[in-house]
């Protein structure tokens, strides 16, 4: 199928089943789709992704917006060599999302590693133990958050 | 089942001398299952890429990985030039082909070198080893160097490939190890020692490898034929096309055989390319900043890489995400390794060719006694050699 009408398709798709949790989407080139949703919609989003359009999540991005923060799902379409990144954000102050991985045990890790480096909580996250940081890491210490 | 002892692999990886942690749990010599650690060679290397400019990033993020260095580099610079609207000049893009290609062949040969030595055919090993020799020879003539190329940069590469110097020893190295590669495979496939060995061990269906997103070799082995190189080509790779090699068995030979055939690809890839090459320039220099998202990826020799690069405008990036192949192939050994025998756990986590860094140590833990022993490698392999059990 072609790129751009894939990109039609899953957008189509995702505003029907998140319904006012979808919010935006925007094409930077025809292999990489941007689609904004709302924070509580990405469990929905994940199972559309990879049951409906045999999407492999690549990784995630967490992004530090001084008030917020952006976290990027980016979803490879390998068939159609298309990268759909999904978008939301979440407030600093008791940053949380939705873990995604009793979906999709790919995103175990990198929930994880968010987790330790951000700050960001993943709510139901099956093993939410420590990955990359030291036993004597300090907590509420985050690497990657930015302070003032 | 009862659980009998566990066996801690690591931090050290025994076979592959890089640190990372695998808590075997075991029943006899049976592994029941697995927990995996990581983050002892954490180096930092995203939070010192967004206190960087875009001209010194290529140069951190080729120390990402001795073995795939051109890769990290090529990716990120792939990212920026997406999120800055920059073209690359056609040359420039054979010569990351190029590179990249001679890359695979030295990494594959490295891996099943490895291979090898853990299923104890030392001869084998330094057979592989002695043809990816040649390789790292031709890195040092094209780029000045064994490993760390330095060859990319935003816009294109730093040096150019000699139209008859340079083709002409390139040509002249990959004719000379084909032959023999052809010859490896055999001695791997025909030989039923080590096929009893490699067979039908560490197996990931086709489902799980879905539901694990791996990447690469690993993806390829259990079925799903995805390739960035084909996917999504970047570089000259429309240009010069890619048999993406597959097999379903989703064991170590599987993988084995993916690599060793994907090794030989890239010699008749690297031939391609050389023959269409185009002339003209090797990089358009940056006009300007722009702010925005952009997503590099490349197929490393392990598998897609990505980097998510955001830009704000300014000479430094706001947030540099990379997320190597192996970071999705890793967990995928516990999967494969339930239920295996002891003696092959240490193929099956080498089987994955993680990548991660050096030096050895093992520790053993009967869990009944409390008793904990530390023993290097070479005495846990004697161990396995002479039969004895663990404990």
């Amino acid at each position: 199928m072609h790129v751009l009408s894939t990109v039609t398709l899953l957008v189509e798709k995702l505003r029907s089943v998140l319904g006012d949790r979808f919010q935006g989407q925007s094409t930077r080139n025809e292999r990489r789709a941007y689609i904004k949703i709302r924070k509580d919609g990405i469990r929905d989003c994940v199972k559309v992704l990879f049951d409906q359009f045999e999407a492999r999540l690549s990784t995630i991005s967490a992004v530090d917006r001084k008030f917020k923060f952006d976290v990027l799902y980016h979803f490879t379409l390998d068939q159609q060599g298309l990268v759909a990144s999904i978008c939301l954000s979440t407030p600093k102050q008791a940053a949380s999302l939705d873990s995604v991985t009793d979906i999709l045990p790919a995103a175990s890790w990198i929930e994880r590693e968010i987790q330790e480096l951000f700050g960001i909580k993943f709510i139901g996250h099956p093993s939410p133990g420590k990955l990359l940081t030291s036993d004597d890491w300090p907590e509420n210490e985050y690497p990657l958050r930015r302070t003032g | 089942m009862s659980i009998e002892a566990t066996l801690p692999i690591g931090p050290y990886h025994p076979a592959l001398k890089e640190p990372e942690f695998f808590k075997l749990f075991l029943d006899g010599e049976k592994v029941v299952d697995v927990a995996i650690r990581l983050g002892y060679t954490h180096r930092g290397i995203e939070y010192l890429a967004q206190r960087k400019t875009y001209n010194e990033i290529p140069f951190l993020v080729e120390r990402i990985c001795g073995i795939c260095s051109n890769v990290h580099p090529m990716c990120f610079c792939q990212a920026v030039e997406e999120v800055w609207g920059l073209q690359v000049p056609d040359r420039a893009k054979y010569i990351r082909t190029i590179v990249g290609e001679l890359e695979r062949i030295h990494s594959h040969l490295l891996w099943a070198g490895v291979a090898a030595h853990i299923i104890g055919y030392d001869t084998l090993f330094m057979h592989f080893w002695r043809h990816r020799e040649p390789v790292c020879e031709l890195f040092e003539v094209l780029t000045g160097n064994r490993q760390n190329y330095a060859m990319n940069c935003i816009g294109g590469v730093r040096r150019d490939i000699d139209p008859t110097k340079h083709k002409t020893l390139i040509l002249e190295t990959l004719s000379q190890i084909k032959p023999s590669l052809l010859r490896l495979e055999k001695a791997v496939t025909e030989d039923p020692v080590v096929r009893a060995r490699i067979e039908n061990i560490g197996v990931l269906s086709k489902d799980q490898a879905r539901k694990l997103g791996v990447v690469g070799p690993v993806a390829r082995a259990s079925g799903l034929a995805i390739d960035v190189r084909k996917d999504e080509p970047y570089a000259a790779y429309k240009e010069v096309g890619v048999d993406v090699k597959v097999h379903t068995e989703g064991d170590v030979l599987s993988r084995m055989l993916v690599r060793l055939l994907e090794a030989l690809e890239s010699i008749e890839i690297v031939k391609r390319a050389l023959d269409a090459i185009p002339e003209g320039p090797i990089r358009f220099e940056p006009k300007e900043i722009v702010p925005g998202d952009g997503i590099g990826k490349v197929e490393a020799p392990r598998g897609e890489d990505i980097h998510y690069v955001r830009s704000n405008g300014t000479d430094i990036p706001e947030r540099v995400k990379i997320r190597a192949p192996s970071y999705m192939n890793v967990p995928s050994i516990v999967p494969q390794i339930k239920g295996a025998s002891l003696a092959d756990a240490s193929l099956i986590i080498a089987a994955v060719d993680p990548c991660f860094c050096c030096t050895e140590r093992i520790a053993l833990v009967d869990v009944k006694t409390s008793r904990k022993s530390s023993v290097d490698f070479e005495s846990l392999a004697q161990r396995w050699k002479n039969g004895s059990k663990h404990s």
